[in-house]
């Protein structure tokens, strides 16, 4: 597992350390019921709070990634393809606004945005 | 548990008064005692080791009061000052000898490893050490009597960034232990910067706060703007502010200012800094 | 307190060595010479400075503050100071001693009474020396303890002179005189006594 702390960027050190471990468990990289680092040590050896990855745990746990047993530790979740379904859908709605605004910007119309889904769509089978 | 309970705190001196203290610092963490010269680090920690006498309050030290036999209190605690008081004839091997009849809960293989990693000579007199080696030697001391809290005092101050390095490292992987605890003051605030569970600062004698350094960096932001639109915000927003000719700068609230504009994260050398300014 | 002595004992070692020698010279000197009570005396007084030397090392490398951060107690710390003392003190009487006692036998001038009240004087004179500027190092520190020193080391000399003289004197010397040289040695052990407990006093209150 790799977690790279950006202390320059504007993104609170708990938040990057949830979002890496949550797309690493998204992404496979971390599979289902494999033990995480404890809280305790992962702050050690990124030389960071322990309050801080203790809130990332907190609310990785909370968003349903992963499981505690108490007095083992911290285990990924098994995948819930609802909370999966929901975070591509999250996804996909960025990445439409993205598209939106940037369509904007080259002065496209909604008939052009369809024509080009559709191209792409057609391309993929 | 506790690692240490500072309530209400005295101390007067003709020319300094340490002004009702408070401070907890729960047991697993690390916390940054920053302050700069003179605003009273040092006679806090000098009182929590009973070394002044305190006017009025209490100190509890690893769960036992101050009152009662603190000597047996020290055996749990490591101590290291901004000079490490060895005499300067002796060498490592009797400085050792020495701290095996003082510490019952010495540990000699412990002390070896620190001895190894941190390559201090054994042979050669306290006195031909630099600086570096004697605080490193004061750090592997006090991390070899089973200690369950280091009191840390400017120990990192006046050495150089590698050195300093590798110290700090020490004191992160001491706290990997949940029973372990680090107070450590410092006017260096970088070093305490990342180590750091709790940040408390101190200026003239009064605690100005005492917080989880992440919620007060959750807090508290930067934004860098015009007068006029520093002017705009709400009331309440703006805890400190620096103007220029061309701009300004200033300490904000997060949660008092609107979504829309941008804030930047602060560092925590600027939050003193700041706070420090903002009490005159 | 084992940790205390070992490291006074350390510096003793390495601080004191010059003490070491220039006690055994003059202990040498007086088995050989006449009869001089400065050449008895000195060394005494020599031995009796230890700890207030040791003191003045301490401070300088603070290591009397390191201490403190240690599981002692201040008592101790004071303790080993005058336990280190009298060690010396009873080392260097016991060998000054000796080397009297072989003179003494060999001339066939032995006697136990002036054996007696010369040890009791040399104990008289090296505990004195320590326990009349220790209080005053403990509470001031070194620097203001020293002057301290300086004045009893003149009242010492001036005393001796006296009571060499009165020795001279009173050569075939009275019971009663001879009870008091005796009973000198019980005093200075006494007032080494109540200068320990002042010490502790003064040294606990003393803020590092």
């Amino acid at each position: 597992m790799n977690i790279l702390i950006d202390n320059k960027s504007g993104a609170p050190i708990y938040d990057q350390i949830y979002s890496q471990i949550k797309n690493q468990i998204i992404g496979g990289v971390l599979k289902e019921d494999e033990m995480l680092p404890s809280i305790r040590g992962l702050a050690k050896d990124l030389r960071i709070s322990f309050i801080t990855t203790k809130r990332a745990y907190e609310e990785l746990e909370k968003d349903g990634f992963i499981y505690t047993l108490p007095g083992k530790g911290c285990y990924v979740a098994p995948k819930n393809m609802e909370l999966l379904r929901e975070e591509n859908l999250k996804k996909i709605e960025n990445n439409i606004d993205e598209i939106v605004k940037l369509a904007a910007v080259c002065n496209l119309t909604k008939q052009d945005i369809i024509e080009m889904v559709n191209f792409s769509l057609e391309e993929q089978e | 548990m506790n690692a240490l309970e500072i309530k209400n705190l005295n101390k007067t001196y003709p020319d300094f008064k340490l002004d009702n203290l408070n401070l907890t610092l729960p047991s697993g963490c690390i916390m940054g005692l920053i302050g700069e010269n003179g605003a009273g680090k040092s006679t806090t920690v000098r009182l929590i080791l009973n070394m002044i006498r305190k006017d009025s309050g209490s100190i509890t030290i690893l769960g036992r009061s101050h009152e009662c036999k603190i000597e047996l209190t020290k055996e749990e605690v490591g101590v290291v000052m901004d000079e490490v008081g060895i005499p300067e004839c002796l060498t490592v091997k009797q400085v050792e000898k020495i701290m095996k009849n003082t510490f019952r809960s010495w540990d000699e293989n412990e002390f070896r490893r620190l001895i190894n990693k941190l390559s201090i000579p054994e042979n050669k007199q306290f006195k031909d050490f630099s600086r570096g080696m004697k605080m490193k030697l004061g750090t592997a001391i006090a991390m070899s009597h089973n200690s369950k809290l280091l009191i840390l005092d400017e120990a990192t101050s006046g050495l150089d960034p590698v050195v300093r390095d590798e110290v700090v490292e020490m004191f992160n992987d001491f706290t990997r232990d949940e029973n372990h605890s680090i107070l450590i003051s410092s006017h260096i605030v970088s070093d305490l910067e990342k180590l750091c569970d709790y940040i408390a600062f101190l200026h003239k004698g009064k605690l100005l706060l005492c917080e989880e350094k992440d919620k007060l960096l959750s807090e508290y932001g930067l934004i860098h703007c015009t007068a006029e639109a520093l002017q705009s915000l709400p009331e309440g927003a703006v805890r400190f502010k620096k103007e220029n000719p061309y701009g300004a700068k200033a300490m904000v609230l997060r949660s008092k200012v609107p979504a829309s504009i941008n804030i930047c994260p602060i560092s925590i050398e600027e939050l003193f800094v700041f706070m420090v300014k903002e009490a005159g | 307190m084992k940790g205390l002595l070992l490291k006074d004992w350390y510096m003793i070692k390495k601080y004191c060595r010059a003490y070491l020698v220039i006690a055994a010279i003059l202990i040498a000197v007086s088995v050989v010479a006449e009869t001089n009570l400065f050449l008895l005396f000195y060394p005494c007084m020599l031995c009796g400075v230890i700890p207030v030397n040791l003191l003045s090392y301490d401070e300088r490398s603070n290591w009397l503050r390191y201490s403190c951060t240690m599981p002692y107690t201040k008592k101790q710390i004071v303790s080993a100071k005058y336990l280190i003392g009298i060690l010396s003190q009873l080392a260097l009487i016991a060998l000054t001693g000796i080397a009297q006692g072989i003179k003494m036998t060999l001339n066939g001038s032995f006697e136990f009474k002036d054996f007696a009240v010369f040890i009791s004087v040399m104990l008289a004179l090296a505990t004195l020396s320590s326990s009349i500027p220790l209080p005053f190092v403990f509470k001031m520190g070194v620097e203001k303890g020293r002057i301290a020193y300086y004045v009893m080391i003149g009242v010492l000399c001036a005393a001796s002179f006296f009571a060499a003289n009165v020795i001279r004197g009173e050569k075939q010397a009275e019971f009663g005189v001879n009870t008091v040289f005796a009973a000198l040695g019980i005093v200075g052990v006494g007032i080494y006594f109540l200068s320990w407990r002042l010490s502790v006093k003064l040294f606990s209150k003393r803020e590092m």
